[in-house]
């Protein structure tokens, strides 16, 4: 299939997802393969999905057309082989997703909290110690500062998008984190959510 | 890609019938089941409407009366179809959709991997089941609405003088007459192909309403492929039944010709079911993926994979 190229679809340097309904959708441990393990990183077919997948074609098509309705997949193109398919080429609309930590625990209820309370213990492998009545302001205090991040993370900071589309996938994911940091560094709301986190880490840290 | 020649359609045929072949266990099972489940729905929706409907008019002979009183109806008036279509057809058309609509999902896992399964079939039931119905009531009334509004306006404005023009006496019989006949034909061969990619555009995940304005949209803008691939199709069907419908007129009707008939008429009806059918599912949805890939000339994005390791650590 060649000819004039046509401008390519913009991809999302990262997005955050704050629709309970998309979180929900994207909570069944099939669809979240497909997006965050493949589809972020390339395009592929639905063959393609299967096969990695280990799932029959008509599973990962159901998937895909959930995913497409909420916006999350868009058709990259479509090509013919030699054997007469017509292969559609899915790709996730960004290179990164984030749940919006609010929403996900109003989508998941327990679940979300539970596995809050689970990486606030999980800390104690790094000698980090929380006691059991101080795991709720834990949550809070990280919450708080997850939620800050991902907003300022999300919003667009590319002066030069078609500059940024030539850029090689390695250089555009480095200056894209550098970005973000300087981003997060000039917000005084989070500079004081990440020090309120991080005094509450030093004051459980063990052997300090 | 998108345009049509000989050559196209001939490709998208012999691609059809090659991927029919190829899954014909899986579609005779998915047909067979589909059917089943069809008609299983057809008698729920029989009892549904017609276990009230007769408690309503006041039992069995109450019934009878009516459906005798649409007889006398429809010779002075000639509305019987459009009282017999509108009241009872409608619902006893939507499951045969919903199960044809259904074939389609399977030949659109067909046409974009190449692999199904049989039971695929239920879940396009299952899953689509609202939107096949809809879609296959919008394609009976878009198709027959108008014959039924013309037929039954004429009969109105002009009374029952009408049917003397529009049937003409043949022998001991009557028939359309050959005006009426032809114009019958156009409209049906141009009305259906219009039609042609409405399933395979509700397969796609659009609504009844979109997918028949995208059917609509493709059999005017490419015109030589829709009508090309449709025509081609029922063509093909029309050869395979060809022998049955001409066999009568040369064979004459003595015993050799009927069990001629009859050996051929077997195995073409399983031909014509389970792999024609098939087929022409496979073809509408490939053109229909051909024709909806607006983005065929892009050049794919860069893979995240290409370029090297990071630098910079993630946040």
């Amino acid at each position: 299939m060649s000819g004039s190229k046509k401008r390519k679809r913009r991809i999302k340097d990262m997005e955050v997802i704050e629709d309970k309904k998309v979180i929900k959708l994207l909570m069944e441990p099939t669809r979240a393969k497909i997006v965050f393990d493949y589809i972020v990183k390339d395009s592929m077919t639905v063959k393609q999905l299967s096969e990695v997948t280990g799932k029959n074609p008509g599973t990962i098509l159901h998937h895909i057309q959930k995913l497409k309705e909420v916006g999350i997949v868009f058709e990259e193109r479509t090509e013919q082989t030699q054997t007469g398919i017509v292969q559609r080429y899915y790709r996730a609309s960004a290179r990164e997703y984030r749940m919006g930590i609010s929403e996900m625990v109003q989508a998941t209820g327990d679940d979300a909290t539970k596995r809050l309370k689970s990486i606030i213990k999980s800390l104690s492998v790094y000698g980090i110690d929380v006691p059991e009545n101080q795991i709720g302001e834990a949550v809070e205090l990280l919450t708080a500062l997850i939620s800050r991040e991902n907003e300022l993370s999300s919003s667009n900071l590319i002066m030069d998008e078609e500059g940024h589309d030539k850029l090689t996938s390695s250089v555009r994911g480095d200056v894209s984190r550098i970005m973000r940091r300087f981003a997060l560094e000039e917000d005084s709301q989070y500079r004081d959510l990440r020090k309120n986190w991080h005094a509450f880490l030093w004051s459980h840290r063990q052997g300090v | 890609m998108k345009n049509a020649s000989f050559r196209t359609i001939l490709e998208d045929l012999k691609i059809s019938y090659k991927f029919a072949t190829k899954n014909v266990i899986s579609y005779i099972l998915a047909i067979i089941g589909v059917f089943i489940a069809a008609g299983i729905l057809l008698v729920v929706v029989a009892a549904i409407v017609f276990v009230p409907f007769l408690f309503a008019i006041g039992g069995f002979e109450a019934f009878i009366i009516l459906f005798d009183s649409f007889g006398a109806w429809s010779a002075t008036e000639g509305v019987t179809i459009v009282a017999g279509i509108f009241l009872f057809a409608l619902p006893f058309i939507a499951p045969i959709f919903v199960a044809i609509g259904a074939l389609f999902g399977v030949s659109r896992e067909i046409v974009e991997s190449e692999g199904t399964t049989a039971e695929g079939v239920f879940v396009w039931f299952k899953r689509k089941f609202f939107s096949l119905a809809g879609g296959g009531i919008v394609l009976f009334l878009f198709i027959m609405g108008p014959i039924i509004l013309i037929s039954f306006g004429a009969v109105l404005l002009f009374g029952d003088q009408v049917l003397n023009i529009a049937f003409i006496g043949i022998g001991s019989g009557e028939t359309l007459s050959p005006l009426l006949s032809a114009l019958l034909m156009i409209w049906i061969t141009i009305s259906s192909g219009l039609m042609t990619m409405l399933f395979p555009a509700i397969i796609d995940g659009h609504p009844v309403i979109e997918a028949t304005k995208r059917s609509i949209r493709m059999g005017i803008d490419y015109f030589d492929r829709v009508f090309g691939v449709w025509l081609a199709n029922v063509g093909v069907i029309l050869l395979l039944l060809a022998p049955v419908m001409v066999g009568p007129f040369t064979l004459g009707i003595g015993m050799p010709g009927l069990i001629a008939m009859g050996i051929y008429a077997i195995p073409m009806a399983l031909i014509l079911v389970f792999v024609a059918l098939p087929a022409v599912s496979i073809c509408l949805t490939r053109v229909y993926m051909i024709l909806s890939a607006d983005n065929d000339d892009l050049s794919p994005q860069e893979s995240e994979d290409e370029g090297g390791p990071n630098f910079i650590g993630g946040l």
